[in-house]
């Protein structure tokens, strides 16, 4: 991984620079002119916006430069693996990108008790499901149904749009789920600080009742974290991924609609890979997290519940959110 | 506690960071125009127009020509769009000298084509008075104001022409110095939010015209 990222480094660097041009024969001014723009805005900035910064700058050559690919390959032999190369890479590094799908996956991972191998699932699942979203979205619309490439966008946007409300209502749920468990936690804390001496077999284990001390494997599988878990999935794999569309769009113009297959198959499993990183590194933390808080005291399933009803709260605001952004539609100045 | 400590502790910072700065899907910009500009010397040596070339990135070409394929559109339609529109935003130059803003004229001698299957126009925009870029330099920006279009001079050469210009006259291109907390604020725009109209012009380059 690190090797490719160096790699794309490399490539980036020889990329920039654009220099100083001279008229022929003339000599440049040592003089700096004016510079009004970038008059030193003196403010400490942090590693996570140099990172950003890094990640933008790359993904703005990456654009270009699968663009570039695309227009060479045209009217030529060959699979283009030069072009299906560069897609995995641009998908390892969008996918590192600021994106709402590692949001909600992370988010989720990180407040509901998963298995390792739920969110390496949940990971491949995701990423794999927008290469193909932007498949059928392109192709099916505009190679079979004959739909106008600028028309694609509107399709984009809506299923986008449903992804939202389709998280929406994961948050709700989650949410719901995690108060119930937390009234029975309460209800339940409540009675034994009543009765103390009480028999304890006595009490029923019901649904609810929040009875649980750190779940177990087979507990963590529950019909309820099984629909969450879909919901999760489907809520990310409905967005199609910018750069897959963008790619599929020309490859459409320029005929090269195998090559652009192909391009996309390769930049989601690239995005696979760092959302499967991402997705080990968030089921971990919670592991550490929850491994640390409390060894199986009832505080620690008022903490769980408290913790997932979080989660559950924020992927709903986060889907309200980019709802209501998604409707606020901005054109370009005048373009 | 230890080192793994501090791992973890790293780790959880990350996560955090990464739920944070999450905010969408594809950051600003989102197309690109590539630049030519011919800056017109009068007989006295001012400066009276300026004849300029965008060539539209190859996505968005595509989104204009295919649109105009099936509505019947013409070229000439599409052209006329975009530089009545553009007008109303001083075609996206802006040019300062002497400490003020020079005024442009409208548009003359449009021109649309296709290279490459690239969307290519040109104009010229007249320089309502002429300037003397003898006894002030004169520095130009070109930005989209939104940067959804990043509008950068072409990388072929030439991209910048003098024409007519007296012997002594150059230039300089600077390119953008956007510092990371702006990236990272640009970044983080998705494809229908605005940063405002001031973003672009802190990613655009700046160019010096000066005669002795």
């Amino acid at each position: 991984m690190f090797i490719v990222l160096a790699w794309m480094g490399a490539i980036a660097f020889s990329a920039e620079s654009h220099a100083t041009t001279l008229l022929p024969g003339e000599r440049a001014t040592t003089e700096q002119s004016r510079d009004g723009n970038h008059a030193s805005t003196e403010r400490a900035v942090g590693i996570w916006e140099l990172a950003a910064a890094w990640v933008w700058a790359k993904q703005r050559e990456f654009h270009r430069a699968l663009t570039r690919e695309l227009r060479e390959l045209r009217g030529k032999e060959g699979v283009g693996w030069a072009l299906v190369l560069m897609s995995f890479l641009y998908g390892v590094l969008h996918a590192a990108g600021p994106g709402h799908g590692k949001a909600v996956l992370t988010a989720y991972l990180l407040t509901h008790q998963s298995r390792l191998n739920r969110g390496i699932a949940m990971g491949t699942a995701a990423a794999l499901l927008q290469g193909v979203t932007a498949l059928v979205l392109v192709y099916g619309l505009v190679g079979l149904a004959g739909w106008l490439p600028r028309e694609t966008e509107t399709a984009s946007l809506w299923a986008a749009r449903v992804s939202f409300i389709l998280l929406a209502t994961v948050g709700l749920y989650l949410l719901v789920g995690a108060a119930r468990t937390l009234f029975g936690t309460v209800r339940r804390l409540r009675y034994e600080a009543g009765h103390v001496h009480h028999d304890h077999d006595g009490h029923v284990h019901g649904e609810s009742c929040g009875c649980r001390h750190l779940p177990t494997a087979v507990e963590i599988d529950t019909v309820g974290s099984r629909h969450a878990t879909a919901g999760v999935v489907l809520a990310i794999g409905l967005r199609p991924c910018s750069g897959a569309v963008l790619v599929l769009i020309l490859a459409t113009v320029m005929d090269l609609m195998w090559h652009g297959a192909f391009a996309v198959i390769g930049m989601s499993v690239g995005t696979a890979i760092t959302i499967v990183s991402l997705a080990i590194l968030a089921t971990k933390a919670r592991d550490w997290a929850s491994a640390v808080v409390a060894h199986r005291s009832p505080l620690w399933s008022l903490a769980a519940g408290g913790v997932g009803a979080l989660g559950g709260a924020l992927l709903l605001l986060l889907a309200l959110w980019l709802l209501n952004t998604s409707f606020v539609m901005k054109p370009a100045m005048g373009l | 506690m230890g080192l793994q400590h501090y791992y973890r502790c790293g780790m959880a910072g990350l996560m955090l960071g990464m739920l944070l700065g999450s905010s969408s899907l594809q950051a600003h910009p989102h197309h690109w125009i590539d630049v030519f500009a011919e800056w017109q010397f009068d007989t006295k040596g001012l400066i009276s127009g300026v004849k300029l070339r965008w060539l539209f990135d190859d996505y968005y070409s595509v989104l204009l020509v295919d649109d105009a394929v099936t509505t019947g559109e013409e070229l000439q339609a599409i052209l006329n769009k975009i530089l009545s529109n553009t007008a109303k935003h001083h075609y996206f130059l802006q040019i300062e000298h002497e400490g003020g803003e020079a005024s442009l004229g409208t548009h003359e001698q449009a021109t649309i084509g296709v290279q490459n299957h690239r969307i290519e126009i040109e104009f010229l925009l007249p320089i309502t008075v002429p300037l003397d870029p003898r006894h002030s330099d004169i520095v130009y920006q070109i930005a989209e104001p939104t940067y959804y279009f990043e509008m950068l001079h072409a990388e072929e050469s030439p991209v910048i022409v003098l024409k007519d210009a007296p012997p002594s006259c150059r230039y300089r291109l600077e390119p953008p110095k956007p510092d990371a907390a702006l990236v990272a604020y640009a970044a983080s725009l998705g494809v229908n939010e605005s940063g405002g109209d001031g973003l672009g012009i802190q990613f655009a380059e700046t160019v010096t015209i000066r005669c002795e």
